[in-house]
């Protein structure tokens, strides 16, 4: 149930999906894959909307070469756990939210029982090998991933349902080598911004989801694609000869 | 025949534009048009491996299909007929469209 003040701090959106629609955002159980330039602007506006639990994950220190993408951070920050960072701001914008954060290295070992009972995965990582890990998770639990990733002024994003969409292996089947990519802060601002448009839809059962088609942002030219994805028959991860 | 080619996010700066219309040979496939691109030694780089291989995470789009998923080609060598997987060798027809995407990965 939602209490008076909760139907007050959601009134602008209650409008649009109903206190009904509230309550299964606060149901909601999301978990989000790093803490870093995507998992600033996914986690911030997900606290803001009334998601119920979010669970965060990440290995990482803030450093000042952060502070130009991950908005969750400040300068005083510089040398905590992001993590410890990402819970002190995030409580302070909504605490209806129960925010819950771990300080580990996600890898295929551990993500099962990371993930634990929550209902999607939000990719909000920094390397395809982990987003891997991710993606097998979602595959074989049946819950959606929320694929997003950017460089420079470029970002991409996508939502995989198991059963329904290519995943993200029968998208992108090989693994690129290791870089660390430019990023100006703003294109993890709109990149996590569609991944946290698309969970709260997927949550509400409204619109159309990004399913089978990859959203191109291109920032310096201000231009969006629509790439159409289809599932390969012979992917090692959902494929009927895959996993 | 002429087919058109887009490009994606660093491919843009790459090839100086989102998109381009390239003039090939009839028979013309995808190597031949990645071939024709790729006229500076940069580019070839980011395409190409130093085997000549394309690079395994660039994906590409004819009409709007992984060229992985595209139906093979019968050719024959030596008599011997061979099935290629579509890749690579997928041939292109007047007015094709072709999307060449560099993987993002950063977050
Ligand atoms: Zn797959």
């Amino acid at each position: 149930m939602l209490t008076k003040d909760e139907v007050k701090r959601y009134e602008r959106q209650i409008s649009i999906f109903g206190e009904e629609g509230q309550r299964k955002l606060k149901k909601a159980k999301v978990f989000i894959a790093g803490a870093g330039g995507l998992g600033s602007s996914i986690s911030i506006y997900l606290t803001v909307a009334g998601i119920g639990k979010l669970r965060m994950v990440d290995n990482d220190i803030v450093a000042l070469e952060n502070l130009n993408r991950q908005i969750l951070h400040r300068d005083n920050d510089i040398g905590k756990k992001k993590l410890e960072s990402a819970e002190e701001k995030l409580k302070k914008m909504n605490s209806n939210v129960e925010v819950e954060v771990i300080f580990e290295t996600i890898n295929i070992g551990n993500i099962d029982e990371l993930v634990g009972d929550f209902d999607m995965i939000v990719d909000a990582m920094d390397n395809f090998a982990t987003r891997y890990v991710l993606n097998k998770t979602a595959l074989m639990r049946k819950i959606p991933l929320f694929h997003g990733a950017v460089h420079g002024f470029y970002g991409q994003a996508t939502t995989i349902i198991p059963g329904k969409t290519a995943c993200l292996r029968c998208i992108f089947p090989e693994v690129p080598p290791p870089t660390v990519p430019p990023v100006v802060g703003v294109t993890p601002g709109v990149v996590g911004c569609i991944q946290a448009t698309e969970v709260i839809k997927y949550i509400l059962g409204i619109g159309d989801l990004l399913e089978n088609r990859l959203l191109m942002w291109d920032g310096l030219n201000a231009v969006m694609d629509e790439v159409p994805l289809e599932k390969n028959p012979r992917c090692e991860d959902c494929g009927k000869e895959g996993g | 025949m002429k087919v058109k080619v887009k490009f994606f996010a660093t491919f843009r700066e790459l090839f100086g534009g989102e998109a381009k219309e390239v003039e090939l040979g009839s028979g013309s496939n995808i190597q031949d048009l990645l071939n024709l691109l790729c006229d500076s030694r940069q580019r070839r780089q980011e395409i190409f491996d130093r085997s000549g291989k394309l690079r395994p995470y660039i994906k590409i789009l004819k009409n709007g299909r992984d060229i992985k998923f595209l139906e093979g080609v019968r050719i024959e060598l030596e008599g011997e007929p061979i099935q290629f997987l579509g890749g690579i060798h997928a041939k292109l027809a007047d007015g094709d469209m072709v999307a060449i995407f560099p993987p993002v990965g950063g977050g």
